[in-house]
């Protein structure tokens, strides 16, 4: 009988901080057990005071907000593992192409930010896919092994393809997500310079 | 016909297994769409082709009765297959820059690290692991770079370059602007490197492997 009372009061307190941290977001698992990509891609700039991409990262759900340049974002693990694997392919497309010198002349500034849309299931899931290796094909494009982590199948795509499948995407860890992002906007490079 | 179809799907799976590869190489190899493949070893084509059962059979040096079932396969299936392919030493990052003399000196008994490869598809010469994060994130950390040292260096290409200046091998992106070339990382912390005359490129990236397990 005490314990069960000691319980009851136990699952209020921590129900209570439950609802309290998630005024701020939830960083922890939801009600259902499930963890969520607390933070979301909510748009890019280009800042010409400063000669670089921002990218906004916003708190789901929330109005707190960063502006980051997109180059430190790129080495920031802990922000990066915490964006949904289509924001973290945004954010290789977008760092890859500023490394290349390739702005964005349609949002220069804040008021003319890009914003990034949210579409896309929040939960963060084990991937099922998993970039198993790469390599380049008779005319010189990048073909990217997808390996199912669950059946011995492969899944062969070029860099421009997987940019438009958005669902396979979707299914592999954000930072491979980034890489990825990263080898799309190279493929698209190489197609320009050639 | 029909009776064997249940023993191409078996015949052909095993040859698969055996040969450790996936039914998307096979497709590769023998120029075949995976669909045609991955119907075949699910039993769903009722009556393949005789082009497709001869670039098989072919591939896996066996002959179409073999691969229909109408014959018994031999167990040397697995010699045949290992035939087919070769492997390649992953060697140390500081040792690439000898690998003309290291190479043939390399066997299973005094070294442990070997990837297998197809000679068809690529002519890699030897293989090397990504370290440090200086090409982070396209290429992360222990992933398995396969290079040729045969391949003509181009504009944009991923290269191992010994530079003399600081006495080291590095992993860069080959950049080339009419005489001028410089060694690029992908990671923008680190800096580009001026390549000159003296620097030397050992071979280039041709293919790359992520091991995750």
């Amino acid at each position: 009988m005490y314990k069960d009372v000691s319980m009851r009061i136990n699952k209020r307190i921590f129900n209570y901080f439950n609802q309290l941290k998630n005024l701020y977001g939830n960083f922890w698992s939801c009600e259902n057990g499930e963890k969520q990509y607390f933070l979301k891609l909510d748009g890019y700039f280009y800042c010409q005071t400063k000669k670089c991409t921002f990218v906004v990262i916003r708190i789901r759900n929330k109005r707190t907000a960063e502006t980051i340049p997109v180059f430190q974002i790129v080495n920031d693990k802990n922000y990066l593992k915490e964006i949904h694997p289509f924001d973290a392919f945004v954010i290789g497309v977008l760092s890859h192409n500023e490394r290349n010198g390739i702005i964005d002349t349609n949002c220069i500034g804040l008021k003319n930010m890009n914003r990034t849309k949210d579409y896309y299931c929040n939960t963060k899931i084990l991937p099922i896919l998993e970039v198993c290796g790469a390599y380049y094909n008779d005319k010189n494009i990048k073909i990217t092994l997808l390996k199912s982590k669950f059946l011995n199948k492969q899944i062969e795509i070029s860099s421009p393809d997987l940019c438009k499948n958005h669902f396979l995407i979707h299914s592999i860890d954000s930072l491979q997500a980034l890489a990825v992002g990263y080898e799309t906007s190279e493929a698209f490079i190489h197609d320009i310079s050639r | 016909m029909s009776h064997s179809l249940s023993d191409i799907n078996g015949i052909l799976s095993l040859l698969i297994s055996k040969a450790r590869m996936t039914e998307a190489e096979l497709a590769r190899e023998i120029n075949i769409p995976r669909a045609t493949i991955n119907r075949l070893t699910s039993g769903k084509t009722p009556d393949p082709r005789a082009s497709t059962l001869n670039a098989i059979a072919a591939y896996f040096n066996i002959s179409v009765e073999q691969l229909i079932g109408k014959k018994p396969l031999l167990d040397n299936s697995q010699e045949v297959i290992s035939s087919t392919s070769e492997t390649i030493p992953v060697i140390e990052l500081n040792k690439a820059l000898e690998w003309e003399t290291l190479i043939p000196q390399l066997t299973t008994s005094n070294h442990f690290d070997f990837i297998l490869i197809d000679p068809s598809t690529c002519q890699g010469k030897f293989a090397i692991k990504v370290q440090g994060e200086s090409m982070w994130p396209q290429f992360q950390v222990n992933t398995l770079l396969i290079i040729s040292t045969d391949k003509i260096v181009k504009n944009r290409d991923y290269v191992l370059a010994y530079v003399k200046e600081t006495n080291e091998i590095v992993f860069r992106q080959m950049m080339i602007d009419g005489t001028y070339k410089f060694l690029q990382a992908i990671n923008s912390l680190f800096p580009s490197i001026t390549f000159t005359n003296e620097d030397k490129v050992i071979g280039t990236v041709i293919q790359t492997r992520l091991n995750l397990d």
